[in-house]
């Protein structure tokens, strides 16, 4: 599918984490640009995760520039509010609210931090709800839904701050494999209407058909990234040879 | 089958403890005569030795349930301070806290409750007593605050006051949930205005308001000592504190606080990180991520473990009897050395804890179940 | 092990982060740093003026109470006994790190260095050496085959290490339990209620989760009774009625008052054993009592083969806590009137002139025995439940 990609929205260079002595990004350094669909890949451990995560500042690098559509991230939290206002995360464990409906699960970040009414936030709730396929579970909580139905919920959630960017943190690893499809789904549809999105994941079929770019992560450094052509049929790398021969 | 043998085993040991059981005093009837002893805490009952001793029992009780009381409620503030401090990012906090918990939890209470009276005898006299300015004095016999004296009136005034304060929780609820639903809110010059702030300048204003209008029903009773004539010194008016009522309350307050702390502190960490990541993502402030997503939470947890520290707590204070403070334990051991019948008093002792023990295990049941009725 | 560089641009960035990193962060250090100067100047203006002979003379007092002094060389047999089964049973189960050992080397010589005098020097090296030569000898036999042996003659001796005490406190015409007191009596106390209140916990807590209604409904209220009542209440109980209520064979109806608090402390022990070890039953995943049923094991074979080791294993650290909460409480003997360490710790400087108002001495001496049996027994605890958790399953 050819669609317009835009203008750089996601700037990183050289950004280094460690974790005490552990060096899990050894200086990354991307681009990514607005409704680029980008999958990460790599092995356990090679900082696949870590990465997306600085992007929100869920894990605060140590030392690099971030640029998320304009606001640099660093310690300041009104930066850092506006930020995560406008990059939406969809976690591998879902991390629902237990105590809360699937309704107000996805209202309460428009309520609370953007300042809707009750009855603004329940309709953007039902209208993200419709997308994702499940309006009639609105009041039910999440102990009561599938998994499939709980990631759904925790997609429209995300989206319910009308982010312009969505991170993907192993969305589907948790989930059995015959709920994997109806969440694959929702992320297809997501990135076919134009979201920017970075997915870390296994799931080739879905990464294949959908993602612009692929990134290769091994050992806390970019290896190889390239279009999903180059990355199938003419790897560089031999590490990412040996990547590929292990997973296909 | 078994069941027979067992019950036949219970019924024969039944009848032996009971046969030995009549030998002795059953009744409670000596608990009408007088009780012929002095009590150094009353309150609410104007108790002389001259009462019967059902009377010495009720202030007893009473004395229990005002200590278990004010225990419970600053325990818990104290646990949950120290609990999220335990938890804080802040080195030198969460240090402090684990060193409170780590010392005070390893050291019998009996000791804490010692060491608390002979710091408040340790107190200066009453003619050196510590002020603070002319309003509270610090001795060892007590620590002496201003309290209100009524002028008349007073009762009708509290009475409208506590209307008062209904009609500011109904203002405060409603803006609350107009806020909810709408999203309108009242401001001033721009500002926004929090509906429970409102309630409250509400009852404020109304509060002082009505004070004049009913011609100052009250005023402070501001404590003296002076010397009379013979030289001694003397206190009044005020409220007292006295030393053995604050030992037995601080005892028990810091002592509970360390349990309290480690429930807290194991309870929000026993939630999962994801909790906080995700209520941070979709861009919840750290206090809105506390209150919205993390303590609703934790409280499940909390009050189970909870209810049973406060249960530790109201069997503890029977151990005031090593200070003299007379609680029901103290009084009824009092009445058992007097009397001699030991067997029907201890059976009132073992009616009346467990009779507390209910009393606040159905409230916290209460409480647990409108913090579990949200959710699965 | 490689020394890593100091970095003192990480240092930095680790105390601002963790103690200026905020407007909150600021103010909570300040007020933390005046709170620990408040107390560190409090406890140093104390030492300076504190005279410690309250403890020092009265040494003997505290440890044993009103033991006759011809009869203090009996605590030494029970120390050396305890040291070796204690010390032999880390050997045989236990991978301490040297950490670990060093701290247990530390707890035991705090109350020593407390305690100390030149008389007994040689029963302290007694004790270290029997302590040190347990230790590695047991550790010797672990990689043999004897090792099964070891531990099941560990098991019995623990077992038999209170009738053992007994026995030496009161063979040859020892003194009578009235005398026993101070520290030794606290110690005695709670080891008795554990191990007398076990096995009745362990019959309360399989009585109150049968289905049979008579037997469920006696130990609920069994249990509930006994937790309901403080146990200062139970103990003056033994003090009045229970010598009303023994049948007049064998003496029983004069028995003496530690024996009667034992008695008292044990039923009160049993009920919260009781209870923990219902929590372990609760654990137990129905599958394992599926299995046994289909094995057609009796209802006992069942209980006592496959699923009370497995109940008893899991609150093992529980029951130690159990224990740490009945030796803090048998401080409550003083309404007994019996001496324990915290009465001999009061009494003294009220009843001394030579040591009016040296009551904070006294007491914080006290206080500093209790919390390091605490502490030690709740090291021991959490080290056991890991040493589980990763060892047996």
């Amino acid at each position: 599918m050819k669609k317009k990609i835009g203008k750089e929205i996601i700037s990183a260079e050289n950004v280094v984490k460690k974790f005490g002595e552990f060096e899990a990004l050894r200086g990354i350094t991307a681009k990514i640009f607005e409704k680029e669909v980008v999958v990460v890949l790599g092995p356990s451990g090679s900082g696949k995760s870590t990465f997306i995560r600085t992007i929100n500042r869920l894990e605060p690098h140590n030392s690099g520039k971030i640029v998320v559509d304009g606001v640099e991230i660093n310690d300041d939290v009104k930066n850092l509010q506006k930020v995560r206002s406008n990059v939406g995360m969809v976690f591998q464990q879902f991390n629902l609210f237990p105590h809360l409906s699937v309704l107000r699960n996805i209202t309460l970040a428009p309520q609370k931090v953007k300042g809707l009414s009750r009855t603004e936030a329940n309709d953007v709730a039902m209208s993200l709800l419709e997308r994702v396929g499940i309006p009639e579970q609105a009041e039910k909580f999440p102990s009561q839904l599938s998994g499939g139905q709980q990631q759904r919920v925790a997609i429209a959630r995300a989206l319910a701050m009308q982010p312009k960017i969505m991170l993907f943190d192993e969305p589907t690893s948790a989930l059995d494999p015959e709920m994997i499809k109806e969440v694959l789904e929702v992320m297809t549809e997501l990135a076919e209407s134009g979201m920017t999105m970075i997915c870390v994941t296994h799931e080739m079929g879905f990464a294949r058909s959908v993602a612009d770019r692929f990134l290769f992560f091994d050992e806390g450094l970019i290896v190889e990234e390239g279009t999903p052509e180059h990355f199938f049929k003419n790897p560089k790398e031999e590490r990412t040879k040996l990547f590929l021969s292990q997973i296909l | 089958m078994i069941q027979v043998s067992f019950l036949i085993f219970v019924a024969l040991l039944g009848t032996y403890l009971f046969s030995r059981a009549f030998q002795l005093e059953l009744s409670l009837s000596h608990f009408r005569s007088r009780a012929g002893f002095g009590l150094s805490h009353t309150f609410l009952v104007d108790y002389t030795s001259n009462d019967s001793r059902w009377v010495a029992y009720f202030t007893g009780v009473v004395n229990t349930i005002r200590v278990c009381l004010v225990a419970i409620f600053l325990t818990t503030i104290l646990g949950t301070i120290m609990g999220v401090a335990r938890l804080s990012k802040n080195f030198l906090t969460s240090r402090i806290a684990w060193t409170y918990v780590e010392v005070l939890r390893n050291t019998p209470l009996l000791i804490q409750i010692i060491f608390w009276q002979i710091v408040f005898l340790q107190l200066p006299q009453i003619s050196e007593a510590i002020t603070f300015g002319d309003t509270t004095a610090i001795s060892n016999r007590g620590i002496l605050l201003p309290w209100i004296s009524d002028n008349g009136g007073a009762q009708i005034w509290f009475i409208f006051l506590g209307m008062v304060a209904v009609g500011s929780l109904f203002i405060s609820y409603f803006l609350n949930k107009r806020e909810d639903e709408s999203g309108k809110y009242l401001s001033l010059a721009g500002k926004k205005l929090n509906g429970n702030l409102v309630g409250i300048i509400f009852f404020m204003i109304a509060a002082i308001v009505t004070f004049f209008a009913f011609g100052r029903p009250v005023s402070m009773d501001i404590p003296e000592i002076i010397q009379n004539n013979k030289g001694t010194w003397m206190q009044s008016g005020g409220f007292d504190l006295s030393p053995e009522f604050a030992a037995i309350l601080f005892a028990l307050v810091i002592y509970t606080g360390t349990f309290i702390t480690e429930i807290v502190r194991g309870s929000i960490q026993s939630l999962s990180r994801g909790q906080t990541e995700a209520a941070e993502a979709i861009g919840l402030s750290k206090y809105q991520a506390m209150t919205l997503v993390i303590l609703p939470q934790a409280l499940r947890s909390i009050i189970p473990p909870l209810t049973n520290q406060f249960l530790n707590l109201t069997k503890n204070s029977s151990l005031a009897v090593v200070i003299a403070y007379p609680d029901l334990f103290m009084v009824s051991r009092t009445i058992m050395n007097n009397s001699g019948h030991a067997l029907p008093v201890f059976f009132l002792i073992l009616l009346t804890y467990l009779f507390l023990s209910l009393c606040i295990s159905l409230v916290m049941n209460l409480i647990n179940r409108r913090v579990t009725r949200i959710g699965a | 092990m490689t020394t890593p560089k100091i970095n003192f641009r990480e240092i930095k960035d680790w105390t601002v982060d963790n103690f200026f990193g905020s407007k909150l962060g600021i103010l909570l250090t300040l007020f933390s740093g005046l709170l620990i100067v408040y107390f560190i100047s409090s406890i140093v203006s104390f030492i300076s003026s504190a005279e410690w002979e309250v403890v020092s003379i009265n040494k003997r007092l505290l440890l044993l109470g009103r033991l006759p002094a011809e009869d203090t060389w009996r605590a030494w047999p029970i120390l050396w006994v305890f040291c070796f089964v204690f010390c032999s049973s880390i050997g045989a189960w236990g991978n301490p790190k040297k950490r670990e050992l060093l701290l247990l080397l530390l707890a035991f010589l705090m109350p020593t260095a407390i305690f100390f005098s030149m008389s007994y020097i040689v029963h302290i090296f007694i004790t270290i050496i029997i302590g040190s030569a347990s230790y590695i000898s047991s550790k010797i036999i672990r990689r043999t085959l004897y090792l099964g042996i070891l531990k099941k003659g560990l098991v019995s001796l623990w077992i038999l290490l209170i009738p053992l005490a007994f026995t030496i406190l009161l063979v040859g015409g020892g003194p009578q339990s009235n005398l026993w007191g101070g520290f030794l009596l606290n110690i005695l106390l709670a080891s008795v209620a554990v191990v007398a209140g076990f096995p009745l916990g362990i019959l309360m807590a399989v009585g109150r989760s049968t289905k049979l209604p008579v037997i469920k409904t006696a130990c609920t209220v069994y249990i509930e009774t006994v937790r309901g009542a403080p146990l200062v209440a139970w103990l003056l109980l033994a003090w009045f009625v229970l010598p009303k209520f023994l049948p007049n064979l064998f003496g029983l109806n004069d028995l003496s008052v530690v024996i009667r608090a034992m008695i008292v402390l044990s039923f009160f022990a049993s009920a919260y054993i009781a209870e923990v070890i219902r929590g372990g039953l609760q654990s137990i995943p129905s599958g394992q009592l599926e299995a046994a049923d289909a094995l057609n094991l009796g209802y006992v074979d069942k209980m006592r083969i496959i699923v009370l080791p497995q109940a008893i294993r899991v609150v093992i650290p529980a029951i130690v806590s159990q224990f740490i909460g009945l030796f803090k409480d048998t401080s409550l003997v003083f309404i007994l009137a019996l001496t324990d360490l915290l009465q001999v710790g009061r009494i003294i400087p009220e009843q001394d002139p030579k040591f009016f108002g040296r009551q904070i001495e006294a007491l914080l001496v006290v206080a500093s025995l209790f919390w390091v049996v605490s502490v030690v027994l709740s090291n021991l605890s959490s080290r056991i439940e890991k040493n589980l958790g990763i060892g047996t399953r």
